[in-house]
């Protein structure tokens, strides 16, 4: 009696009334997002195995497209279109147009917030100068899948040359709801149909304002102190020393209405071009100096373009707040900025000069 | 025996906290929340300690004691039906989720106590084990940034908070009223439960920040979506979250248990928990405003009718 009611439970207890054969699931990589003539206008990369001969199969995505007055409908419309269920869990990147990041984020992330059945654990970009569907649909041999494709874009950058936010949209979404520091997003374009990495956009509150440049957005990284390494270079007569900057270490002191920032990196010699002789001392001095100070002049020009935008994506406001408990809003406007850089030069590769002559 | 005792009394202590406890206190009292949970568990010994004084004469409290056992029932068929249909089975009909964890929890009642507490002494180790888990699977995303500053609400949340933690987490206890069980290992069973909720609300803080984790419905389920073990084991949530699973498990049965013994006659005892379940399902979890209702307001039902109980129960001792 107890076997057959077991029996009877097991079937009870599996859970079969919402089962989905993983057949009819589609898998959703990549999303893309644009918005025109008051028209959410998604596409979607989706995953396809195909097999090829007995023993192999490759994975290759394609795309479908659907539209809708609200973002809800769109989703609603655009999974009409497709034969199977559609499977968020392993969504890998969104991608917004400008459009949408100017006016529509609050739409789009009530949305995927709200929604039980996506992850937000995927790269959120944003598509400049083309439309999010140009990127979406940029597959090549060597990257059938666009949505993997964004993800390493993402994190090789981040960890060669600091130029992206490798982080999930649940990071973005932390500084969405928190008013005290402007969120960034990684920013994508499309050279020569290659999807390329432009820098971070800056976003206030929930509206996307504008794009750094490269060198900025690794001095961004810097400032947040998140993991960077990028090359920043100087003009000697017209010949370039490059170094390579790592490990950078950055202190916030809030003294006498002024914001001291203390910024202390290492360096490594990549380019000698004006062929300094590098076994003497004093010129690592020297050129520890003039690189000091000329990262502190574009970290300077950084803070200003953050002042006149009115936007604060290093989060001074609540660095503050986090020492202070206290509400100091618009607090770079308020103060002045002091920025003092201690670079050391640790590494020099591996030679001391080459002997042109 | 002892042993056995101390793991019912930790489970006893945590099936309120999905999507009610944690909830409601960042909600109140954001990353204050962790001075809540201190305080709320000094505040939950004096209300152990006050179910270890009562004396129930069972003839005399029964209806008492009988409408009690029926709200949490209410209470846990109501978040196991929100939480398994919002996230895992989306489209299957409430009372279909409801069915076979009924009929499981009747089973195990239907058992004498020893084998239902030496059930939890097993089940105590893969609870453990499944936290401790998810604990340290969090810790690349932790930041002891997120929690700081603390001490920057209103000392009356942190209060309020403070009560909210203390009686959802000790009210339960009042199941255990009538099993043997000597007071300090009833009140240990209880500190290292509200221990491990400490140690959860200081996680969800820093993965999520007080920010996020206020946002969400069920903010303990959200931080586990965060998990990422060695960059390719992910999307284990849904394992990881048997530990609630397990806690609603050992309530109901108690619940069930409770009510058997009052009712007595199985005439009475099916068809008013079954009766429960089923106008839970259609008459509250059908109705969100209801839920919303239940939410808000049952720290304070329960405030009620614990303090009813104590007050009659003291009286007569």
């Amino acid at each position: 009696m107890k076997k057959i009611f077991l029996i009877i439970l097991m079937f009870l207890t599996t859970g079969c009334y919402d089962y989905v054969e993983i057949n009819d699931l589609s898998f959703v990589s990549a999303i893309g997002i644009d918005y025109e003539n008051d028209t959410y206008k998604l596409t979607f990369e989706l995953l396809n195995d195909t097999k090829k001969g007995e023993s192999s199969s490759s994975q290759e995505g394609y795309t479908i497209s659907g539209s809708g007055p609200t973002i809800s409908k769109a989703f609603e419309n655009i999974s009409l279109k497709i034969a199977k269920t559609p499977y968020f869990y392993h969504l890998k990147a969104m991608v917004i147009s400008e459009d949408v990041a100017k006016n529509h984020m609050k739409e789009i992330t009530e949305y995927i917030i709200r929604n039980p059945k996506i992850r937000n654990e995927f790269y959120m970009v944003l598509a400049k100068d083309v439309s999010a569907k140009e990127i979406i649909k940029n597959s090549d041999k060597n990257h059938p899948i666009v949505g993997n494709k964004i993800t390493k874009l993402i994190d090789s950058n981040n960890d060669g040359y600091s130029i992206t936010f490798a982080k999930p949209f649940e990071d973005i979404l932390e500084k969405l709801t928190n008013k005290k520091i402007s969120p960034v997003v990684s920013v994508l374009t499309l050279d020569n149909e290659e999807i390329k990495a432009l820098g971070l956009g800056i976003f206030e509150n929930f509206n996307y304002k504008y794009t750094i440049t490269p060198l900025q957005s690794s001095y961004l990284n810097m400032l947040l102190n998140e993991p960077s390494q990028f090359l920043v270079s100087h003009k000697y007569d017209g010949k370039i020393l490059a170094i390579e900057l790592s490990d950078g270490n950055v202190d916030y002191e809030f003294k006498n209405r002024k914001i001291y920032i203390n910024v202390t990196l290492d360096a490594e010699i990549v380019e000698n071009m004006p062929e300094f002789d590098l076994r003497k001392n004093e010129v690592y001095k020297k050129i520890e100096e003039d690189f000091s100070k000329r990262i502190a002049s574009d970290l300077e020009e950084l803070i200003n373009l953050f002042v006149q935008n009115n936007t604060d994506a290093v989060g001074f406001e609540n660095l503050y707040y986090k020492k202070y408990r206290q509400q100091n809003p618009n607090i770079l406007q308020k103060y002045d900025v002091e920025i003092n850089v201690k670079v050391s030069i640790n590494k020099k590769g591996l030679i001391y000069e080459v002997d042109y002559e | 025996m002892n042993k056995e005792n101390f793991s019912l009394a930790y489970f006893i202590t945590r099936p309120l906290f999905l999507g009610l406890a944690f909830s409601l206190l960042f909600n109140q009292s954001g990353s204050d929340a962790i001075i809540s949970c201190l305080l709320g568990t000094l505040l939950g010994i004096f209300f152990i300690h006050l179910i270890h004084k009562m004396k129930f004469s069972k003839d005399n409290f029964k209806i008492i004691q009988l409408i009690i056992y029926f709200y949490f029932l209410v209470l846990a068929v109501m978040v196991l039906e929100t939480f398994i249909g919002s996230f895992f089975l989306t489209t299957t009909p409430k009372i279909i989720i409801i069915a076979p964890s009924l009929i499981l929890c009747f089973y195990a009642a239907a058992k004498k106590m020893i084998t239902i507490k030496r059930t939890t002494f097993l089940l105590l180790f893969l609870s453990i084990g499944i936290f401790s888990l998810a604990a340290i699977s969090l810790g690349n995303f932790f930041t002891i940034d997120n929690i700081a500053p603390l001490f920057i609400h209103k000392t009356s949340s942190i209060f309020k908070s403070a009560f909210i933690f203390a009686i959802l987490s000790a009210s339960p206890h009042l199941l255990l009223k009538g099993e043997n069980i000597n007071f300090s290992c009833h009140l240990k069973g209880y500190l290292f439960s509200c221990l491990i909720h400490t140690l959860v609300c200081i996680v969800i803080l820093g993965a999520l920040t007080p920010n996020v984790a206020k946002i969400y419905s069920f903010p303990e389920y959200m931080v586990l979506k965060r998990i990422k073990i060695f960059k390719f084991i992910e999307n284990i949530e849904n394992i990881l979250t048997a530990i609630w699973y397990i806690d609603i498990f050992v309530f109901i049965t108690m619940i069930l248990k409770r009510i058997q013994e009052i009712l007595k006659s199985k005439v009475l005892y099916y068809p008013s928990v079954i009766l429960t379940v089923i106008l839970t399902t259609y008459l509250i979890v059908d109705h969100y405003s209801r839920i919303i209702f239940l939410y808000h307001y049952t720290p304070y039902i329960l405030l009620i009718l614990f303090g009813i109980i104590s007050i009659s129960a003291l009286k007569k001792s």
